[in-house]
């Protein structure tokens, strides 16, 4: 026997190990199953929820069937995970270069954040701050520190803008308009490399949007819109736009959980691009912000992509811990269903497939991020 | 054929081998492996005092703790035998699912869609769904609750079909709050963060009794008329547990009504009428046919008392809680509980 033979035959055992080990787990598991009389399917997807979401960005009632009431708990989810990535990675940037400041000051109020945010358990952050919020905001009354704006332990309420039906267009003409002046400025940046001039072209793009912008606002919106005031009542607020102690506490304990890690990433991130390229550029006659913008940083990207990658999919992973206080993210709705239906085992899959499915396309993302990175400097 | 091929055909082929021994085996009942454990593994909650919360030390108290060890002693003769597995509402139907506890004694109420999936032997305690206020904020009546905020559990627990009930019946919406756990709802709810808390009407009694930092200040009310009767389940398709479950919450019942208490049973064993002293030990034909040791009946009435002993006990008049027994009382007091006959 030579060696190709040997290795083979050493391979050949490992997997009949492995799918030896996989069927007993699957044999076990359906005599198990048979035992305790539990039937598998999904015709449950299909019924009747029957319970309530606490908050649901997708329109949601009782009467819609348990794959609605998931759907709407992946919604929650998300949208969770987008605002935390967008702030954390915000903040966390900003404390990143703070770390590395000749500023002793920032410098030590940087490290301190970093040190408590990223040394602390996430959940132990979200309960301290929530009942820190039960016990400084306004319990038996509602204060209003600006006129409109009412705050107490019910949430921060502030005039909410309503928009007859159009918000999805007004949304989607903003998102419009960025793209817009986004490409705007990508046309100009290439015809600076080609020709070295650069063109006002993005400062005419931002007039003429803000032009159209307010032909559309004076128009369309006034004449339709009308603004929601929020009003006191006792203890309680109603009307306006309310966020809710417990949405606030997620986004910020996470958020501030997080951010240390990011601000660590983006420390090695800077410290990896060497002195040397500082003073060449400085040496060209680059501003400091420049040579960040247009030396260190695309430089650094090819260092921070992968680790980010990895604190936007503990992102998602982290969310979960909302369950503590009161957030119907889609582990908690997955929960619900399981225990009104008992499909459990079902339920458990959905869960490991779902976190699946989002952080691999998540994961899939940063890694086309990342190529980009990696070709634009080389 | 490619060699993946090759490797997925044999994994399958011992999968299929493997599957055949194992269903070979013969279905035991859990009673005869609570036996060869040595003890019940039984549910906890997350802490209501008079139903189940561990005192300072550690051990569990309350009438729904005191379920699980009427039936320890009946099946280990030692009440003290039991595990008990803190659970909140979410958990506790796949706990019993998956075999992680034998016997679910928890304010769980009977459903239809609960018992397709678990099996209930017994009602144990009749309740309601009662929603605390604060007596200063002057909601009065479930129909004032209108737009007001709720802190509840989550997790399906079924005080939401009362609330249900109440925003269809007076065309309102409320705002619900949810926490994964009863604990939390309630402190949020003594924080000041809700108007109102809901919750099943003996723990809302509890809570307000020992938690509350000033009881008067808070009133309670029915949500609806709806009973939620609270009972034991167990895993589907285990005749000789369902047996063993129902017996036993029967012998507290029938203690109870026939004045066997934990002071005088070692008397009725030897002195008392002829069906008394056949079932506390006489005839060991009752614990014959369910496996268990002819003097079941009397340990469990010897270590635990009847259902007035357990219920005083807990959430009787020399209990903070002080609740009243309504609709529990027996039948012949003017309530719901009764004794099964024995022959």
């Amino acid at each position: 026997m030579n060696r190709t033979q040997r290795n083979l035959a050493y391979q050949a055992a490992a997997l009949l190990l492995v799918f030896g080990a996989v069927a007993l787990v699957v044999a076990t598991a359906s005599a198990n199953l048979a035992d305790r009389g539990i039937e598998l399917g999904t015709e449950f997807l299909g019924d009747r929820a029957g319970f309530t979401l606490s908050e649901s960005w997708l329109p949601y009632s009782p009467e819609d069937s348990n794959l609605w009431a998931i759907a709407a708990g992946i919604v929650n989810t998300l949208v969770i995970s987008l605002f935390v990535a967008f702030f954390a990675t915000f903040i966390g940037t900003g404390l990143g270069i703070l770390r590395l400041s000749e500023n002793a000051l920032a410098k030590s109020f940087a490290r301190s954040w970093v040190e408590i945010a990223r040394n602390s358990p996430p959940i132990l952050l979200l309960l301290f701050l929530y009942s820190f919020l039960g016990q400084v905001l306004p319990v038996a009354d509602v204060v209003e520190p600006i006129q409109g704006v009412y705050l107490s332990l019910r949430g921060l309420a502030i005039p909410a803008l309503d928009l007859q039906g159009m918000g999805w267009s007004v949304t989607g003409g903003v998102l419009l308009t960025l793209i817009g002046i986004g490409s705007v400025a990508k046309a100009t940046a290439s015809r600076q490399r080609e020709t070295g001039l650069c063109p006002p072209w993005v400062k005419w793009a931002i007039a003429a949007s803000a032009l159209l912008w307010l032909l559309i606002i004076v128009l369309l919106l006034a004449p339709s819109a009308s603004v929601e005031l929020p009003k006191a009542n006792g203890p309680d607020i109603v009307g306006g736009f309310i966020l809710s102690p417990e949405f606030f506490t997620l986004i910020t304990g996470l958020t501030f959980y997080t951010s240390g890690f990011v601000a660590e990433i983006v420390r090695t991130g800077l410290q990896s691009v060497t002195r040397g390229q500082w003073e060449a550029a400085y040496a060209l006659g680059l501003s400091r912000g420049r040579t960040l913008r247009l030396v260190v940083i695309p430089q650094m990207l090819r260092v921070i992509i992968p680790p980010m990658t990895s604190q936007y999919i503990n992102i998602v992973k982290n969310s979960t811990l909302v369950i503590a206080i009161g957030y119907a993210d889609f582990m908690v709705v997955t929960g619900t269903v399981i225990n009104k239906t008992s499909h459990a085992i079902e339920g458990t899959v959905i869960i490991i497939a779902v976190y699946l499915a989002i952080n691999l396309s998540l994961s899939a993302l940063m890694n086309q991020v990342n190529r980009r990175v990696q070709q634009g400097v080389g | 054929m490619t060699r993946a091929m090759k490797c997925i055909s044999i994994g399958l082929l011992l999968g299929t081998a493997l599957a055949g021994c194992s269903n070979g085996a013969k279905k035991e009942s859990l009673v005869e492996k609570i036996k060869a454990r040595g003890n019940l593994n039984c549910s906890g909650s997350q802490g209501i005092p008079g139903l189940s919360r561990p005192d300072e030390k550690g051990i569990w108290r309350g009438f729904d703790s005191d379920v699980c060890r009427a039936i320890a002693a009946a099946i280990l003769g030692d009440a003290t035998k039991v595990r008990f597995v803190p659970l909140n509402a979410a958990q506790r139907l796949p706990a019993v699912q998956t075999g992680e506890i034998d016997i679910l004694s928890r304010t769980t109420t009977l459903t239809f869609t609960r018992d397709m999936a678990i099996r209930f032997v017994v009602n144990t305690l009749y309740d309601g769904d009662v929603v605390i206020t604060r007596k200063a904020d002057g909601i009065t009546e479930p129909a004032k609750l209108g737009g007001r905020t709720i802190c509840m559990q989550g997790g399906g627990s079924l005080v939401e079909n009362a609330l249900d009930e109440l925003e269809e019946k007076h065309k309102f919406k409320m705002k619900r709050v949810y926490f994964d756990s009863t604990i939390t709802a309630r402190d949020t709810y003594f924080a000041g963060r809700c108007d109102a808390y809901v919750t099943d009407g003996l723990a809302a009694q509890s809570q307000i009794a020992t938690v509350a930092k000033n009881p008067a200040e808070h009133s309670t009310m029915y949500a609806g008329d709806a009973i939620e009767p609270n009972g034991i389940a167990i895993p589907r398709g285990d005749d000789r547990l369902f047996d063993v479950a129902r017996w036993t919450f029967n012998v507290l019942i029938w203690a109870e009504k026939n004045g066997i208490t934990q002071a005088n049973v070692d008397d009725m064993a030897k002195n008392g009428d002829a069906v008394t002293k056949r079932i506390l030990g006489g005839d060991p034909a009752f614990g014959r046919s369910m496996g268990l040791d002819s003097k079941w009946a009397y340990n469990v009435i010897k270590q635990v008392g009847n259902y007035k002993e357990i219920w005083d006990r807990n959430l009787g008049e020399n209990t903070p809680i002080k609740a009243d027994r309504r609709l529990n009382k027996l039948y012949s007091e003017g309530g719901l509980m009764f004794p099964l006959p024995w022959d």
